[in-house]
């Protein structure tokens, strides 16, 4: 044995101060001696040496290389978040599209995972790690679980990823299903999602790593009690400890169900498990929610640390901030089914989230106040604006945007309204960037120095940093608000082309684009100050002092104050600062009582009519709904009857009862009115849900997308309300209809005058850009009289972005050679059907899809509604290499784009 | 500059407002944005009825947030 082969104990009793020494097992061994050869050959190259501080202890350099990987997962994330935009401001130009169906939807959906994980998950567990291990004092441990915890952790990512076939390259096979676990998604025999077991492993690693993580900080904090336990009873812990301890406490709260969830839909899709989707929902939801709110604790923590240390005075009520602490804990995990309210589930559960999403809102506001108050008193000249400080407010700021917003998602009956669009985004964006990300910044720039022990190379580079984000976040965030309020369904790009939508994705995609160049300023400087900046020392300093200091390198020096302790005497006692904090609770509390109490008649009201039907007056039409995951097929009784493809057809006024089943995957009816109640259900595989609504009054076509994320079609499948003229009213014209703006529906398709309509199909097999295309108006003489329209599917709009050729080839332009093989013509008819109310769509004319010709229908018809184009759906099959199957994912589907209505008026 | 040699504090630092003004404006402003962007859905005669109650609720909130923090005691 030799001197190199022993090391103290990792269960050594240190604490009291015996060095017990002992053989490590010869796996630690190994491992310290191939971390060590890496380390020392890197080393020799100063720039990995400085960046990752090799020549530092290992609980730094995890730390460094956990922040760097955060950052770089966010970078990656947040380009595709820029990738997302670069397609929906295409379309909404009326641009091609470059990236496929396929990458527009894995761009969306890891956008969201690398930055939720990736960046900021990864960044709070470095950060919380080292305030952990510094504010116990204690010598880090365990190296090998924390560094196992981090390898997880960002292998969970690629593997998350999916597939990736490099030759000939394609990582279009990911195998995301978004937010709802169900494998595979689709029907069977028509439409499949199929993903990769790798997604699942990615979930189970990502798991993994939370809770080895977790396991680390726990064990460090038993090592910590068990040297301590005689004098730990009866002190007074710093705020942010209590909610680093909330934190662990929630971590294993959040990710035990998702194991759950993950390995439940892994043995129904390997293993032929019987599987509840709307219970496997609820349990990913009490991850998927409570993920949040982990997060959240990200700026929590810094403002509970930082604020104080800036202010250099304690927090305003330390009692209340620990309330806090045990309040966030305890409703951190009941939440989820608020993300489920518009499904069938029962009332009672549904009203119980409303009144606990509103209770979570007290903590926030211990939080937000004692925070704030913290600095009443706190004079400017010993306040300094550095980088902390700015970010510290933003977070602030951040918070208290998101959080408004919050209650808004949280009201059922206002649930209907916004469930699932852009203003719900809003909401989460407001929480991620401008305070997750912000506070998670805060505490970068006043612990950076402290771990390479350099202070920040530019203070102007932070601060144009600062700027950036500030500027960037709130563009995206006020930019998704907006069209949250116009009705804009989140993840799409295949969008209604409306001035207002276009204008304010224009915005959105600024805001991204100025938050991504800040981002350059931090990396630049961060680069700098490892490789030169000015060394940093905390010699002869507090450990405030010390975080001062390293925030001083973020100003510029006329702005700047001394860092030094000042003393501190409180004058106002204890009981009349709780006092006012508790008139504050109160008065919170009050107001979020009524809000429950107002809310509860309509909460009640929603969760009841879509778990149940009843109480349908006279001449309802009645609707059985059944979801084929990427369009809908209706069976209608009452006054119309009849079945049709992603049409439901009543008259103007008439009660409407809609009956709906689902197999295979999730889906919803969205009617965004704006003047009238919208119609907002969520039909969950095995659940029927249920929706009664007075259809408009006036007639014409109304767009109902599904909006819920099950595929990569999603924004195609738009199905419409065909709401019909009364028999023998007057007054009713499609005129008032297009006048009216369609009761708000921003989906509803444009209305063109037949005869001089120019339908074209775009790369995306839709007619003018519109889902349903065009509706068609035409006039003839009361008995009926002739009416034309023409159309084209140009050859240029063929390719493998398009649903109508299925080719499976990684040739250039393939699938417009099948055509021309084919005599340009595809094996779909082109219908002109009017639909009869007493029997469903009658067809009136049929003729081939033929390509790069155009194309005219002309037909001798009466007054009437009509559909024309491809009425029924069309199987496509994503496949361009050939890669498709069990172990990369399956991408079939029916898909319904390439329709419209022609509306036939008497003269 | 070394620790022990801080810099001095200038004359612009001294007659800033203080850390307490700053963050109130902030709040204020962050609330105007939420408010406005919530009140869109107030402005819907049609679906004011659904968010109504938070609304208000949301408001009152606010304004005791304002209220209570400007009339609490400092931390001095």
């Amino acid at each position: 044995m030799t001197a190199t082969d022993l090391r103290p104990s990792q269960t050594g009793a240190e604490g009291e101060g015996v060095a017990v020494f002992e053989r490590p097992p010869a796996l630690i061994q190994f491992l310290d001696d191939t971390e060590e050869a890496i380390r020392r050959r890197l080393a020799k190259m100063r720039l990995f040496e400085r960046v990752f501080l090799l020549q530092r202890d290992w609980m730094t350099r995890i730390t460094m290389l956990m922040l760097i990987a955060g950052l770089v997962w966010g970078a990656v994330g947040g380009f595709d978040a820029f990738g997302f935009q670069t397609q929906v401001v295409a379309y909404a130009t009326q641009s091609n599209l470059h990236l496929s169906t396929q990458e527009i939807y894995s761009s969306i959906t890891l956008h969201g995972i690398r930055e939720l994980f990736g960046f900021a998950q990864q960044v709070e567990m470095a950060v919380f790690g080292l305030l952990l291990i510094n504010a116990l004092g204690i010598t880090p441990r365990r190296k090998w679980t924390l560094y196992l915890s981090v390898g997880l952790l960002n292998a969970s990512m690629l593997l998350l990823q999916g597939p990736i076939y490099l030759a000939p390259f394609n990582d279009n096979y990911f195998p995301a299903i978004g937010w709802y676990f169900l494998s595979p998604l689709g029907v069977n025999g028509s439409s499949a999602y199929v993903v990769s077991p790798i997604f699942f492993l990615g979930w189970i690693a990502l798991a993994g790593a939370a809770l080895l993580w977790t396991w680390w900080m726990a064990a460090h904090v038993l090592d910590w009690y068990r040297q301590h336990a005689a004098a730990a009873a009866g002190r007074r812990y710093p705020v942010f400890l209590w909610f680093l301890m909330g934190t662990l406490v929630l971590m294993p709260l959040t990710y035990g169900p998702l194991i759950v969830a993950a390995g439940w839909d892994m043995l129904a899709a390997y293993a032929g498990v019987a599987l509840s989707p709307l219970t496997n929902q609820v349990v990913f939801w009490m991850f998927g929610h409570a993920i949040v709110y982990v997060l959240f604790l990200l700026p929590i923590v810094g403002l509970y640390v930082l604020i104080p240390i800036l202010a250099r005075r304690p927090i305003y009520s330390y009692r209340f901030a620990v309330a806090s602490a045990i309040m966030f804990v305890v409703l951190t995990p009941l939440l989820g089914i608020h993300h489920l309210y518009l499904t069938p589930l029962p009332a009672w559960s549904s009203w119980i989230t409303m009144f606990l999403s509103f209770a979570i809102v007290i903590p926030s506001a211990i939080t937000f106040f004692s925070v704030w108050m913290t600095l009443k008193g706190v004079p400017g000249s010993q306040w300094e604006w550095n980088a902390v400080a700015l970010f510290s407010a933003l977070a602030f700021g951040g918070s208290i945007f998101g959080g408004l917003t919050g209650p808004i998602n949280a009201t059922i009956p206002a649930d209907v309204d916004v469930h699932n669009s852009m203003f719900v985004l809003a909401h989460f964006h407001a929480i991620t960037i401008l305070a997750i990300v912000a506070g998670g910044f805060a505490l970068l720039y006043a612990f950076f120095p402290v771990l390479t022990g350099r202070r920040w190379f530019s203070a102007r580079l932070a601060q144009v940093h600062f700027l950036f984000t500030l500027v960037g976040g709130t563009t995206i965030v006020l930019a998704m608000d907006q069209l949250g309020n116009l009705g804009v369904l989140r993840r799409e790009v295949i969008l209604p082309i409306v001035p207002a939508i276009t204008e304010y994705q224009l915005l959105l995609f600024a805001g991204i684009v100025v938050m991504l160049v800040g981002q350059l300023f931090l990396v630049a400087n961060g680069f700098l100050t490892v490789l030169r900046g000015a060394l940093f020392s905390a010699s002869g300093l507090s450990f405030d002092e010390a975080v001062r200091l390293a925030a001083q390198s973020t100003t510029p020096p006329a702005a700047r104050v001394p860092v030094h302790d000042l003393p501190f005497a409180r004058r106002a006692p204890r009981p009349r600062r709780e006092r006012a904090e508790a008139a504050w609770i109160a008065s919170v509390a009050i107001f979020l009582a009524f809000a429950v109490t107002a809310s509860t008649p309509g909460a009640f009201s929603v969760s009841n009519g879509i778990s149940g039907s009843g109480g349908d007056p006279a001449n309802t039409e009645f609707v059985a709904l059944y979801g084929q995951q990427y369009y809908w097929t209706a069976t209608e009784s009452g006054a119309i009857n009849g079945t049709f493809d992603n049409a439901i057809v009543a008259y103007a006024g008439q009660w409407v009862q809609l009956n709906m089943t689902a197999s295979g995957a999730t889906q919803s009816v969205y009617l965004p009115f704006r003047e009238q109640a919208p119609v907002n259900t969520q039909v969950v595989p095995g659940s029927t849900s249920y929706a009664s609504f007075a259809a408009p009054t006036q007639p014409g076509v109304y767009g109902a997308p599904d909006g819920e994320y099950d595929g990569p079609w999603f924004g195609v499948d738009v199905a419409a309300l065909i709401v019909l003229p009364v028999p023998g009213a007057t007054g009713q014209s499609l005129a008032d209809f297009t006048a009216n703006g369609g009761a708000g529906d921003i989906y509803d398709p444009p209305v063109v005058t037949a005869a001089t309509a120019s339908l074209v199909a775009n790369p995306e097999g839709v007619f003018n850009f519109s889902v349903p295309g065009p509706t068609l108006a035409a006039t003839v003489p009361g008995a009926g009289g002739p009416v034309a329209f023409t159309w084209e599917v140009p050859l240029s709009s063929i390719g493998i972005t398009n649903y109508l050729v299925n080719v499976s080839s990684t040739a250039a332009n393939a699938q417009q050679q099948y055509v021309i093989e084919h005599n340009y013509t595809l094996p779909y008819p082109f219908e002109l059907e009017r639909i009869d109310p007493a029997t469903g769509l009658v067809g009136v004319s049929s003729g081939p899809l033929r390509i790069d010709a155009t194309e005219t229908v002309s037909a001798t018809l009466a007054p009437g509604v009509y559909l024309y184009g491809l009425t029924n759906p069309v199987a496509y099959s994503y496949d361009p290499s050939g890669e498709s199957g069990s172990g990369s994912g399956v991408q079939t589907g029916l898909v319904m784009g390439l329709w419209g209505v022609l509306w036939v008026s008497a003269a | 500059m070394s620790p022990s040699e801080p810099a001095a504090p200038s004359a612009r630092v001294g007659t800033r407002v203080g850390p307490f003004v700053a963050f109130f404006a902030v709040a204020l402003l962050a609330a105007a944005g939420a408010v406005f962007e919530i009140s869109y859905w107030v402005g819907l005669p049609a679906l004011a009825p659904q968010v109504l109650g938070t609304t208000i609720g949301i408001v009152g909130a606010l304004v005791a947030f304002f209220v209570w923090g400007w009339w609490a005691p400092g931390n001095d």
